[in-house]
């Protein structure tokens, strides 16, 4: 089967400042795909690139076979990619029925209030928050309004900045099981950035090392975890 | 005398022209992020108006009439908020984009108001000449007006009280409550307040928030119009009558916080109050100690200006910033 997305020999970065070399990655469809690395090897731009927010010198994009390499953030939105920045997902200023009803802004609104209230299933504890503006959540609150945000459009990839970040360890990993189990419920294939490379290592499928800004490990999330060199050298792994 | 009605009915006329001004302006720069310099030459441009209104449908022949209002709040609406939303769409999005910095957009408003400035002393010109050549006797004496007129004199009474004093309060609390609504009741406006806070996650969600800022834009530049109509009725007429406002507009912006538009109203209907108290008393207690008549009209602005002072000094982020439970239950307003 073809990747759902293709990195082809990408070199990217903001302005004239280059962060990406030449890189390379193609996720299948529905897999948990792990970007790691250590602090700024790109990681983050990486998924900013796919999404169309920095500029791209060099290489292809492909999504589900059509090319969005160098698109717009709303356009490549519209084929079905969602992306959750690390800080500023969310409207602070609006409640979270605010918020929600932003994330379905260009559908009908049947079909918005429909989407909305499927996702109020799938997250109860937002349907307890309604009417409270989005900045009096918490943290793991807000990602989760995100994740419902993103999920209202029904994305097929979605590309997830350091999720956890900032976020008690208890929090972390049930915003990383919800995670996982958007790929097992709802089919979608997730691409995510992650500072705890170990949880995320052993919940993904694929995996990628970027190290200043190149690739230097392509291949299974478990193995890179078990790799006699890599880990212990760039991801504070123990051997 | 403690209480003077006059000085309170043209007060209240004055002080929601302000809270108008202030309001709009808090609007743009919640928008734009920019002090906008040619907001209160916007208010000229809607006095200017009231000129056109009077002379074109024949008020100056039959003296005071609803019409003034009727034609005029309309028009200067719409042709005010173009105005600004041209100034918004050639003037300040296309620098905005190159990366000028905010200090570069502000210095672009204050061109924009001496372009703006000009274009007014270019109208009253060509009016003068309208009216000078005018076959019409009466229209030959409106000749003085587009350079000093005082425009009260065609506009309609309710018992015994100039409509602007009542008009004015009622133009503020309509539009503060009808943009409340709009703000937290419809989709766009919703959108609206979404895309100032974060530009880059509306665009995401397909939100056009190039759109949402023309609108704002639009809306500020209609608001600043209307509030021009009620101005004139209470200062003569005069391409830089804006110049010496729009000291008075930025402090009630400060006042208010300039980041909320209620606050930003009240800012400015305060301000309007604390000037024309503070010169009308300082005048009586100077009076008194030297014995003579003593006149401070062209002072006012010191008063705009120490309120900007004092704000800055006691609460830089403005009135929004107070806790107002807490001083209400302090002063036993609240339990």
């Amino acid at each position: 089967m073809a990747p759902i997305l293709e990195v082809k020999g990408v070199d990217a970065g903001y302005g004239k400042l280059q962060i990406l070399f030449n890189v390379s990655m193609e996720v299948e469809s529905k897999d948990i795909f792990v970007i790691v690395g250590p602090n700024g090897s790109g990681k983050s731009t990486l998924l900013k690139t796919i999404f169309g927010l920095t500029r791209i010198y060099k290489g292809s994009i492909r999504f589900n076979g059509e090319e969005i390499t160098g698109k717009p953030p709303h356009d490549i939105a519209k084929t079905g990619i969602a992306y959750l920045p690390q800080t500023d997902n969310v409207f602070a200023q609006l409640t979270v029925a605010e918020n929600l009803k932003m994330a379905a802004y260009t559908l009908p609104s049947d079909l918005a209030e429909e989407r909305i209230s499927e996702v109020l299933e799938r997250f109860p504890l937002l349907k307890a928050r309604l009417k409270d503006k989005a900045m009096t959540l918490s943290g793991g609150q807000r990602q989760i309004l995100a994740m419902a945000m993103s999920l209202i459009r029904k994305p097929k990839l979605m590309l997830f900045d350091e999720p956890t970040a900032a976020l008690a360890p208890k929090l972390a990993a049930e915003i990383l099981d919800e995670i996982i189990k958007l790929r097992d419920e709802l089919g979608i294939t997730i691409i995510l950035v992650e500072q705890n490379a170990k949880k995320a290592l052993q919940m993904g499928d694929k995996a990628l090392l970027l190290v200043g800004g190149r690739v230097m490990y392509r291949g299974g999330a478990k193995e890179l975890l078990e790799h006699p060199e890599l880990g212990a050298l760039y991801l504070g792994l123990k051997k | 005398m403690v209480l003077n009605v006059q000085l309170f009915l043209d007060t209240m006329a004055y002080a929601s022209v302000l809270g108008l001004l202030s309001m709009s302006l808090t609007l743009t720069y919640i928008v734009s992020r920019v002090p906008n310099f040619a907001h209160a030459t916007f208010a000229a441009i809607g006095s200017y108006m009231v000129l056109i209104v009077v002379w074109l449908l024949g008020i100056y022949k039959t003296g005071p009439s609803w019409g003034v209002y009727y034609a005029s709040l309309p028009l200067s609406f719409i042709v005010v908020g173009a105005v600004a939303l041209l100034q918004y769409l050639i003037v300040l999005r296309p620098l905005a984009k190159k990366g000028i910095s905010i200090d570069g957009l502000m210095i672009a408003t204050l061109g924009i108001d001496i372009i703006l400035v000009g274009l007014l002393n270019i109208s009253a010109d060509f009016l003068e000449d309208i009216f000078q050549q005018s076959p019409d006797k009466d229209l030959r004496k409106l000749v003085t007006y587009p350079r000093s007129g005082y425009l009260s004199s065609y506009e309609p009474t309710i018992m015994g009280v100039t409509a602007s004093s009542i008009l004015g309060p009622l133009l503020l609390v309509v539009s503060t409550v009808g943009f409340y609504l709009f703000l937290t009741k419809t989709k766009f406006g919703t959108a609206m307040r979404a895309a100032i806070e974060n530009p880059q996650l509306a665009e995401t969600l397909g939100i056009n928030v190039n759109l949402v800022y023309s609108v704002s834009w639009f809306i500020a530049g209609g608001l600043a119009g209307m509030a021009g109509v009620i101005m004139v009725m209470t200062t003569k007429l005069n391409p830089t009558m804006g110049w010496l406002l729009i000291v008075s507009v930025f402090a009630g912006s400060i006042v208010g916080g300039l980041g909320s538009l209620f606050w930003g109203a009240v800012g400015g209907l305060l301000v309007g109050f604390l000037e024309q108290f503070g010169v009308y008393y300082t005048q009586i207690i100077l009076g008194a100690l030297t014995g003579e008549t003593v006149s401070l009209g062209n002072y006012r602005q010191v008063f705009s200006l120490g309120a900007i002072v004092v704000m800055l000094l006691v609460a830089p982020q403005g009135l929004a910033s107070l806790n107002w439970g807490k001083i209400l239950s302090r002063l036993g307003l609240r339990r």
